[in-house]
C-alpha cells in the first residue's frame, strides 16, 4: 500500500527549497586513522518532500542525518537551510536552528522519562527564542498530540507507553515547533512490524498534509515510501533512475 | 591444579595490564584518586601510628612493665593530698633502705649554664645515680656509662653526654673522652657518649631530652636543702625495677610506712606538719609517659577515621561514575563470556593498581609527619620520637590497600546489573546497566554539602580564632626587647646584697652599649609564672585575688601601659621598700565596683593587706594588655622590688644584640655568675602563641583538605549523576536546548539537594551551638553569622561549579557526542 503510494506521488518540487547541500564532507580522524564518512554530497530537498535515505550499514546514512539536523558539522562543504547558510554555526546557533526550523525523530524515541507525555511534547516551545505563553503551549501541544492520536495521554509517564506510542509522542514533539523539515531516523527500528506501519501511516499522513520529511531507513519496504530515494555508498550518493529527479547538482 | 594456577597468574597479569591501560586514558581521575587517598591515607598512617606508640607499643626498656617512677604525697591535717614532691634527705633514705625494688635510681632534672663553653650555653642537665644506666639498658656510643664510681657519695666529677650534645655542641669531635664540661665551678671529665639509638623516658616533661647527665652528688640542691625534712623539690625524682614477687599495690604499702616513719621521725610533729602523712604512688613508667594525652591520641584517631569516611565516599563517587565510563567495556566482557567473578577481578584490580599508588604517596606523607612531629609537637605529645615507618605501619601500609580495593571493587559491583548488561550492547543505550537510584544520588550531594559545610565552617572559625589572637596588638613592640636572666655560675652562694650589687653592674655595663636604648631589672610578662596574691581591702575586707608582679620603675614605660590615674613609683619607693602597689584598671573596677574609666581615680589610696600588719597602698592605676594567646585581661597587682637576676633590654631600633656580646660584658663584671638566658620576646611570643599556630596551619590544612576533597566529592556524584543524563542531555540539544538551558537544568535539578545540605550543616551547627553552648560559646558565636554565608556560599559555589565541569564535555562539542552512545 504504502510503495503503491509512493510510486505514484509526484516527486516534483511543489515550493521553495528546504534543504541545500553542496559538496559535503565529513572525515573523522583519529592520531592513526582518518576515515571518510561523507564525500562529496550534494543534494537538495523541497518543501513537501518526502526523501528516503538507505544504505548497508557504515555507509554514512546516520552521518548525514546528523549533519542534516546541525547535530554534528560537516568538515568541507557549505549547507543551507531555506536559504541561510548554516555551515559554520556556533552551538548556540545551530542550536537555535535546531529549535526553530527541525524535527527530530529518533529511533529510540529518545524520551524524558522524568516528564509527562504533555512536557515532553512541549519542551522545544520552553526552549524557544519566542518564548510562547503558557496558553500558545496548551494549544500547540494538544494540536500536535491530536495530530498523532495521543491526546488522550497527555499526563502519562514515557515508560507508561507502549514503544509505538512512545514513537508517536516523539512525532508530536517534533511537530511543535512547527518545523521546516522532520528529520527521521530508522522510526521503526525499535518497534514492531504492527507499531511500525502505524508509525508510518502516521509520517505519510503528515507528509500528505505538506510536512518535509527527510528518513534514513535500512527498511526497503518504508524506503520506498518516500517520495525520493537516495541510496548510499561509502559515504557518497548513488544515483539511480527512481530518485534522478529530485537531486540536483 | 597447576594449569589452573597458571590460568589464574595468566589472567591476573592480563587484567594487571588492562587496568594499566585504562588508567592510563584517564590521568585525571587517577590524580584524584591517588591524591585524595594519599593524602587521607598518609595522614590516617601517621595518626595510627601515632595512637599505637602511644597506647599499645610497649617501651623500648628491659621488663619495661615492672618500671615504675615513685611519687611522694603529703597529705594534710584534713586528709586532703597537698603536694607530690619528695623532700632531698628523705628521698635519699628512701633510695637507701627500700626493698621492694630490684633496682633503683634518682634523678634531679635541671637547666644550667656551660661555663666552659665560650657562648655559654644553657643546656639540660640530669642527675643521676648509675643504676639509671641499667634500668634503661643505656647503650653507649663511645666510653662507659657510669659505674660504681659514681655511686652516691662518690664525688667523682665526670659526665656522660648524649650523642646529639656531641654532635652539635662538640661538633662530634673525635677526642670528646678527653674533654672537660664545667657547670657552677664544678669541671667534669666527660667519660661517655649515649648511642643514637637510645629514646630517653620522658617522665619529667614531654619532649625534655637531657644533654648532659652528672653524678647524683653534684646536684645544684644547696647543703642546707639537702637535710631538711620539710622543704619539697618537684624534680627530685626515684625510678625502680618493681620485684617479681611484688605487686604494686603492695610494694606501695611496704615503703609507705617505711617513708612515712621515717619522715615523721625527723619533722616537728606538733607544729605546722601536725596530722600531716605521707602517702607513696606507684605509677607504672608508660602510664606517666602518657599521661593525660590518652584522649588525645583516641580524638585524633576519630578526627583522621572521619576524614577517611569523607574520602571513601568521595571515591565512591569517582568509582561509580568511573564503572558508568566502562559500561561498554564490560558489556563486551559479558557477552564474549566474562562472569561476574571475572568482572570484579578486573575492578578489583584497577583499585588495588589505584589503592597501591596512593599508598606510595600515603607513605611519603606519613613519614613527613613524623618529622614534623617530631620537630613541632615534641612538647605536646608522647614519644614521637619512635615514630618511623615501621613494621605497625608497613603491615598497614599492605592491608589498606587490600581492603580498600575490595570495598570499592565491591561497591562498584553492586552498580553493574549483570543480567541487563548482556543486553546492553543490543540494546539502544536508553537502558543502561549500571544504575545508582536518583535518591541515592541526592543523599550523596546532600551529606558532601552538609559535611563540606559544617567542616570547612569550624575550621575557618578556629583559624580565625588563632589568627585574631596571633595578630593581636600587645601595645609594645616585642622586637625591641629582649629578656635576660642570670645565674649562679659557682658553687659558693652569694649574698642578697651582692647578688643586687653585681645585677646593678651588669646592668650599667649592658646600658652603655651602644645599640641598647634602655635596661630595666625586670622579668619578661611573657615568661613569668605569675603567682595569684591573696589581697584584702583593708576598708571593706574585699577579698581579691589579682596575678602579682614586682616590677621597677621603667616597667610600664616598656610595656606601654599608661598610668589612668596615680602616678608611678620612684626611686625612694625602691631604697624604703616601700608599702605601695600599682594596680590595673580591671583591679580598680573591682576594687570600686566601678566599670567606668575615669572612675578607677577612686581606687587611689585605698590598701590592700596580705594579712599580716603591714598594708600596701595603691597609688597609681594603669592601663593592661591581653598577653598573646590569652582571651581576658585579668585583675594585676603590681609591686616595686628591683629583680636580682633578671633584665630586660630594650633596643634602639633596627639594632641587635646577641648572646656572646651579653656574656663576654657579664664576664667583663664578674665569674661569680652567668647568662643562663637569653630570650628575646618576641621568640617568647611566637613560644606562648605555639596553639594558636599549630591550629591556625592544621585549621587551614583541614580546611584545604575538606574543600579539595568536597570539590573532588561533588564533582564525582555530580559527575555521575549528569553521565547518567547524557542522553537526555543530547536530546535536548537535538530539539534546541542551548548551553545556558543545560546549566540552568542541572544547576536547578541538584539546587534542592545543595540548599538542603546547606540548612542541614545549620541544623547540626545548631545543635552544636545549643547543646554545647558552655563549651563552644567561646567559638561560637553569632558574629560568626557573615563567615557562615560566606563558607555557605564557597561551598554552593564549589557545588554549582561541580555542576557545569561534567556538564561541559557535553555542551560544549556537537549534540551529536552526546547521543552517538544512543543512537
Amino acid at each position: 500500500m504504502s510503495n503503491a503510494q509512493s510510486n505514484t506521488a509526484t516527486n516534483t518540487p511543489n515550493n521553495a527549497i528546504k534543504i541545500q547541500m553542496k559538496n559535503i564532507g565529513k572525515v573523522f580522524e583519529t592520531e592513526e586513522l582518518e576515515t571518510h564518512a561523507l564525500q562529496n554530497i550534494d543534494m537538495t530537498i523541497y518543501s513537501g518532500d518526502y526523501v528516503s535515505i538507505s544504505g548497508p550499514s557504515g555507509c554514512g546514512k546516520s552521518t548525514l542525518l546528523s549533519i542534516l539536523g546541525l547535530l554534528d558539522m560537516p568538515t568541507s562543504g557549505e549547507y543551507f537551510i531555506e536559504g541561510v547558510n548554516v555551515t559554520s554555526l556556533s552551538l548556540d546557533e545551530a542550536a537555535e536552528i535546531r529549535n526553530s526550523k527541525i524535527g527530530f525523530i529518533f529511533q529510540s524515541f529518545n524520551l524524558i522519562d522524568e516528564l509527562s507525555v504533555f512536557d515532553n511534547v512541549a519542551l522545544p516551545l520552553r526552549y524557544s527564542s519566542e518564548k510562547p505563553t503558557d496558553a500558545q503551549i496548551n494549544k500547540r501541544v494538544n494540536e500536535c498530540l491530536e495530530m498523532v492520536g495521543m491526546s488522550h495521554r497527555t499526563s502519562h509517564k514515557p515508560n507508561q507507553l507502549s514503544g509505538g506510542q512512545q514513537q508517536r509522542i516523539a512525532i508530536a514533539r517534533a511537530l511543535v515547533a512547527d518545523p521546516a523539515i522532520l528529520l527521521v531516523d530508522e522510526p521503526t527500528g525499535n518497534l514492531d512490524s504492527k507499531s511500525g506501519d502505524m508509525v508510518m501511516d502516521v509520517l505519510e499522513e503528515l507528509n500528505n498534509k505538506g510536512t518535509t520529511i527527510c528518513m534514513v531507513t535500512h527498511d526497503p519496504r518504508y524506503a520506498d515510501m518516500a517520495k525520493t530515494q537516495l541510496k548510499l555508498l561509502d559515504g557518497a550518493i548513488l544515483q539511480s533512475p527512481k530518485v534522478a529527479k529530485s537531486i540536483r547538482d | 591444579m597447576k594449569l589452573e594456577s597458571l590460568n589464574i597468574i595468566y589472567l591476573f597479569k592480563f587484567q594487571v595490564k588492562q587496568a594499566f591501560a585504562s588508567m592510563k586514558n584517564k590521568p585525571d581521575f587517577v590524580f584524584s584518586v591517588v591524591s585524595t587517598m594519599g593524602l587521607t591515607l598518609g595522614a590516617l598512617l601517621s595518626v595510627l601510628t601515632l595512637a599505637y606508640v602511644m597506647l599499645v607499643k610497649p617501651l623500648p626498656y628491659p621488663d619495661q612493665e615492672r618500671l615504675y617512677k615513685v611519687d611522694n604525697v603529703q597529705f594534710d591535717a584534713t586528709g586532703s593530698a597537698n603536694v607530690t614532691a619528695f623532700n632531698y634527705p628523705g628521698l635519699v633514705h628512701f633510695y637507701q633502705n627500700q626493698q621492694s625494688f630490684s633496682d633503683s635510681a634518682l634523678i634531679l632534672f635541671d637547666e644550667e649554664v656551660l661555663t666552659s663553653m665560650a657562648l655559654q650555653p644553657t643546656l639540660t642537665t640530669t642527675y643521676i645515680t648509675p643504676q639509671w644506666f641499667t634500668l634503661l639498658a643505656v647503650d653507649m656510643a663511645l666510653g662507659r656509662a657510669f659505674e660504681q664510681s659514681e655511686a652516691l657519695n662518690t664525688h667523682n666529677p665526670v659526665a656522660v653526654i648524649s650523642y646529639e650534645t656531641w654532635q652539635n655542641e662538640f661538633s662530634a669531635d673525635k677526642n670528646i673522652l678527653e674533654q672537660k664540661v664545667t657547670f657552677r665551678g664544678v669541671s667534669f671529665s666527660i667519660i661517655g657518649v649515649i648511642a643514637p639509638s637510645f629514646v630517653e623516658p620522658e617522665i619529667e616533661q614531654l619532649g625534655r631530652k637531657s644533654q648532659i647527665l652528672l653524678p647524683w652528688d653534684f646536684n645544684a640542691t644547696p647543703q642546707r636543702f639537702r637535710e631538711r625534712w620539710w622543704d619539697r623539690g618537684n624534680s627530685l625524682t626515684f625510678i625502680g625495677k618493681l620485684k617479681n614477687e611484688l605487686t604494686a599495690k603492695q610494694a606501695e604499702q611496704q615503703i609507705t610506712t617505711l617513708v612515712n616513719d621515717t619522715w615523721q621521725d625527723n619533722i616537728d610533729r606538733q607544729g605546722f606538719y601536725k596530722g600531716w602523712h605521707i602517702e607513696m604512688q606507684l605509677r607504672s613508667f608508660k602510664s606517666v609517659i602518657l599521661g593525660d594525652n590518652e584522649n588525645k591520641a583516641y580524638l585524633t584517631l576519630i578526627g583522621v577515621i572521619g576524614l577517611l569516611l569523607i574520602a571513601c565516599i568521595n571515591i565512591s563517587n569517582l568509582q561509580l561514575s568511573r564503572t558508568v565510563e566502562k559500561q561498554n567495556l564490560l558489556a563486551i566482557m559479558a557477552a564474549v563470556g566474562a562472569k561476574r567473578k571475572h568482572i570484579f577481578q578486573l575492578l578489583f584490580t584497577e583499585s588495588l593498581l589505584l589503592m597501591t599508588l596512593a599508598m606510595v604517596l600515603a607513605l611519603v606523607v606519613a613519614q613527613f609527619a613524623f618529622s614534623l612531629m617530631q620537630s613541632q609537637l615534641q612538647l605536646v605529645l608522647p614519644r614521637v620520637n619512635e615514630l618511623n615507618l615501621g613494621g605497625f605501619t608497613l603491615i598497614c601500609a599492605l592491608l589498606f590497600p587490600l581492603v580498600l580495593a575490595f570495598f570499592f571493587a565491591a561497591l562498584s559491583q553492586r552498580v553493574v546489573n549483570y543480567q541487563r548488561l548482556n543486553t546492553n550492547l543490543q540494546s539502544s543505550g536508553k537502558g543502561t546497566g549500571l544504575q545508582v537510584s536518583k535518591f541515592v544520588r541526592q543523599i550523596l550531594i546532600i551529606s558532601q554539602v552538609t559535611v563540606a559545610t559544617v567542616l570547612i565552617f569550624i575550621n575557618i572559625s578556629l583559624f580565625n580564632e588563632a589568627i585574631t589572637s596571633i595578630n593581636q596588638e600587645e601595645g609594645f613592640n616585642v622586637d625591641n626587647l629582649i629578656s635576660v636572666s642570670i645565674a649562679p655560675s659557682t658553687s659558693t652562694e652569694l649574698s642578697r646584697a651582692d647578688q643586687l650589687a653585681i645585677s646593678k653592674e651588669i646592668q650599667q655595663k649592658i646600658a652603655q652599649l651602644p645599640q641598647v636604648e634602655l635596661v630595666s631589672k625586670n622579668s619578661s610578662p611573657l615568661t613569668d609564672s605569675e603567682g595569684i596574691w591573696s589581697l584584702t581591702e583593708v576598708q571593706s575586707n574585699q577579698i581579691v585575688l589579682p596575678l602579682g608582679k614586682s616590677v621597677d620603675s621603667h616597667y610600664f614605660n616598656l610595656m606601654g601601659q599608661d598610668f589612668i590615674a596615680g602616678d608611678n613609683f620612684g626611686e625612694n619607693d625602691y631604697k624604703d621598700r616601700a608599702p605601695v602597689l600599682v594596680i590595673n584598671q580591671v583591679l580598680a573596677q573591682q576594687l570600686t565596683q566601678q566599670l567606668n574609666k575615669q572612675e578607677s581615680i577612686k581606687a587611689l589610696g585605698k590598701q590592700l593587706s596580705f594579712g599580716g600588719p603591714n598594708a600596701y597602698t595603691i597609688i597609681g592605676v594603669v592601663n593592661d594588655f591581653k598577653l598573646p594567646g590569652g582571651n581576658t585581661i585579668p585583675p594585676r597587682v603590681y609591686m616595686p622590688n628591683l629583680s636580682r637576676s633578671n633584665l630586660l633590654i630594650k633596643l634602639k631600633d633596627q639594632q641587635t644584640i646577641s648572646r656572646a656580646q651579653l656574656v663576654a660584658v657579664i664576664k667583663e663584671v664578674t665569674s661569680s655568675v652567668s647568662l643562663f638566658e637569653f630570650s628575646p620576646l618576641s621568640k617568647q611570643k611566637s613560644h606562648r602563641l605555639f596553639t594558636q599556630y599549630t591550629t591556625a596551619i592544621t585549621t587551614a590544612a583541614l580546611t584545604l583538605i575538606t574543600f579539595i576533597l568536597s570539590a573532588i566529592g561533588l564533582y564525582g556524584i555530580l559527575s555521575y549523576s549528569t553521565q547518567m543524563r547524557r542522553f537526555e542531555i543530547g536530546t535536548r540539544m537535538a530539539i534546541g536546548a542551548k548551553r545556558r538551558d543545560l546549566i540552568a537544568l542541572i544547576i536547578k535539578d541538584n539546587a534542592s539537594s545543595i540548599i538542603l545540605g546547606i540548612v542541614t550543616s545549620i541544623f547540626i551547627l545548631s545543635v552544636l551551638t545549643f547543646g554545647f553552648s558552655e563549651q563552644l560559646e567561646h567559638y561560637l558565636t553569632l558574629q560568626l553569622l557573615p563567615m557562615f554565608l560566606a563558607t555557605s556560599g564557597l561551598v554552593s559555589f564549589i557545588s554549582l561549579f561541580a555542576c557545569y565541569l561534567p556538564l561541559r564535555q557535553y555542551i560544549n562539542r556537537p549534540a551529536i557526542y552526546s547521543l552517538r552512545g544512543a543512537e
